[in-house]
């Protein structure tokens, strides 16, 4: 009897894969969180996700990384050493995090361009798939006073940029959530003109399994335990936790960006890998 | 079989020992960025051509290691040797002394002026390279495609190349800065965020320039000494070539000095391409025997460079005629310090001799001498 069950399990255990992967290619399903879902509707969940929570973005951010995300973001803007004849595309930039302290940088550098006509927004594009963020990003520019930067709402996997416009391109914790990564590393290669770098950051696995061990505990644990009493949505921070987990890891994903065409991809870790900068040029 | 290797192999070992010299940093720094782009086909060639004499097995011990070799594990005595000593030692054969000096100059301005300095940095978050997973900088193997409308450079270490060396014009002008580089960029074609492939920004740039015109020294001298010019005049020569090239930044070379003083490794950097340009001055003086008198001379010359660089940043004469003055007097100082130094050294061999025999001669006066009775 045992024999008989262990030999079906055999069976099952052989064929589930090859079942699954005649699953997926016919209903074309990916990952959304650790649930299984179907292309499109990976795309119109993620949108709700943000939906959801971008009027307290930035407090979450804060809660949830204790504001190491500010450091992060901080290093992150250095690494990518703004000059100021640049043309930046912030793409998953909504709230615009990574362009206002671009601006600042360039500022901080070139005093005299704040009441200017090149201010340094103008060289700045924010691109977002969702809208409700772009709008809460258009808020804070607004009190910030930069007004030259452009909103642009579009799926990146899609740019609605022609090719060779952009000098810079960064992603900062937004590539994990486009359907096809691939794709957007693509689009990215060819919206950048030649001797341009892409730029990404993003979570990333923790190579060191103890630290590796806490830093699950406090993701699955707390995370969205304190997005439900904060915001009083506790999936959206659950499909967050879990997308980090589904991304590939430093090493995959820069192979993922060679496979685009960039050269002397390196990646470096921060904060014992939590978080990752990628770094590409088109050359 | 062991007995009847034993022989020669002793035979190379004691030969091997007996050109032990001591460990210097810079000659491993040198062999492990040379012997890594040795072309094969050469090091053969020099292979085949030492073993026919086989006076020189033990020359064909150093390349067959030497060739062999991939990586930082290569020892300084073959180092040195391959440098210097085998060149001087191969009288019987100086084509192969020539190939070889030409493989290894060869091999040392391609991975020194092309890469990085210290290709990968590790600072405090690790930085890893993804293409190839070690120490290296040729993140190009696979990428042979090159951009319509840009001049086709094999891998990322030239593209780096070509924008520094284009960002040095606009020096005098946007100063050690980040601008200059990404002017230096935009010029070539690229975007000027290529920029960023120079790690170090301006700092880096200054230490580029510094290494552009060691190299530029080094075919000068090439070119005297073909010409025939006398090696007791190369110091002199070389230093004035050094200086004059330096004419064109003389009025930012101060701001670059200051840009070095951010970062402790930097100024190893600077120390070490001081010591390079030492080092190429030395060898065309013909100062090559591993031994003490390689340390005197390479620090001598560092020295005196350093010091007329000072002066001429200060000078203020026309035609810079203080500063030639001031470089003569300099190498002329070293030069003599130099023969001293083999004067003190054949006094110091005879000194044990000498004081034996002021011994005896003071046991014979005192007649307790019982051996010459």
């Amino acid at each position: 009897m045992s024999r008989f069950g262990l030999v079906s399990k055999d069976i099952l255990i052989s064929t589930r894969p090859s079942i699954r992967a005649l699953y997926q290619s016919r209903h074309k399903t990916t990952h959304f969180g650790y649930q299984d879902v179907s292309e499109e509707e990976k795309s119109e969940k993620v949108r709700e996700v943000f939906a959801s929570v971008a009027a307290k973005y930035d407090l979450m951010n804060d809660l949830m990384s204790g504001g190491v995300h500010r450091l992060w973001k901080d290093y992150f803007v250095k690494q990518v050493a703004p000059v100021p004849q640049a043309k930046l595309l912030d793409v998953a930039g909504g709230t615009g995090d990574i362009s206002f302290r671009y601006i600042q940088r360039l500022l901080y550098q070139q005093p005299q361009h704040k009441e200017s006509e090149s201010h340094p927004s103008k060289q700045v594009t924010i691109c977002d798939l969702s809208e409700s963020m772009l709008a809460e990003g258009r808020k804070r520019a607004k009190k910030l006073g930069y007004t030259g930067i452009s909103w642009v709402c579009g799926d990146a996997e899609q740019l609605p940029f022609p090719e060779h416009c952009f000098d810079c391109y960064t992603i900062a914790y937004g590539i994990r959530n486009v359907v096809h990564v691939q794709k957007a590393l693509n689009e990215a290669y060819r919206v950048l003109e030649p001797g341009g770098r892409f730029m990404c950051l993003e979570f990333s696995q923790v190579p060191n399994p103890v630290l590796r061990w806490f830093y699950d505990q406090y993701s699955f644990n707390v995370i969205p335990p304190v997005g439900h009493v904060v915001t009083g949505d506790w999936h959206s921070y659950q499909y967050l936790v879990e997308s980090i987990r589904k991304f590939p890891d430093q090493k995959t994903f820069a192979l993922m960006i060679e496979d685009a065409g960039f050269r002397r991809v390196r990646y470096e870790d921060l904060t014992f890998g939590i978080t990752a900068i990628h770094s590409g040029y088109k050359l | 079989m062991l007995c009847g290797l034993s022989a020669p192999l002793s035979a190379l070992t004691r030969s091997y020992q007996s050109q032990w010299v001591t460990f210097t940093p810079l000659t491993q720094f040198m062999a492990h960025h040379t012997c890594s782009h040795i072309a094969t086909c050469n090091a053969q060639s020099f292979m085949h051509n030492v073993a026919t004499n086989p006076s020189h097995c033990h020359a064909v011990c150093m390349v067959q290691q030497h060739s062999n070799c991939t990586g930082p594990k290569l020892k300084t005595p073959h180092s040195l040797y391959m440098r210097g000593y085998t060149i001087n030692h191969l009288n019987n054969n100086t084509t192969t002394s020539r190939i070889v000096d030409q493989i290894i100059r060869q091999g040392f301005n391609e991975r020194y002026l092309s890469t990085t300095a210290g290709a990968v940095h590790n600072d405090s978050h690790s930085n890893h390279n993804i293409s190839n997973g070690a120490n290296s900088d040729s993140s190009s193997s696979s990428d042979t495609d090159d951009m319509s409308g840009q001049e086709s450079y094999g891998s990322v270490s030239d593209v780096r190349a070509a924008v520094l060396d284009a960002a040095l014009q606009h020096v005098p002008l946007l100063g050690w800065t980040e601008a200059a580089i990404a002017k230096g960029a935009e010029e070539l074609g690229y975007s000027c965020a290529a920029h960023s492939l120079v790690e170090g920004g301006g700092a880096e740039l200054f230490l580029w320039l510094q290494r552009r015109l060691n190299q530029q020294v080094e075919e000068h001298l090439e070119e005297f000494t073909l010409q025939g010019g006398e090696k007791r005049d190369v110091m002199l020569e070389a230093l004035k070539q050094r200086l004059l090239l330096l004419m064109p930044y003389r009025a930012v070379y101060a701001q670059g000095l200051g840009t070095l003083a951010t970062s402790p490794s930097l100024l190893g950097e600077s120390i070490s391409i001081t010591a390079s340009l030492a080092d190429i001055v030395c060898h065309y003086s013909g100062s090559n025997q591993p031994d003490t008198s390689w340390y005197v001379d390479r620090a001598s010359v560092a020295a005196v460079y350093k010091l007329t660089e000072l002066c001429y940043l200060q000078d203020q004469s026309a035609d810079c005629q203080e500063t030639l003055q001031f470089l003569q007097r300099r190498v002329q100082e070293a030069q003599q310090a130099w023969g001293a130094c083999d004067r003190l050294q054949a006094a110091a061999a005879g000194a044990g001799s000498t004081a034996h025999g002021l011994f005896l001669t003071g046991l014979n006066l005192l007649g307790l001498n019982s051996r010459s009775r």
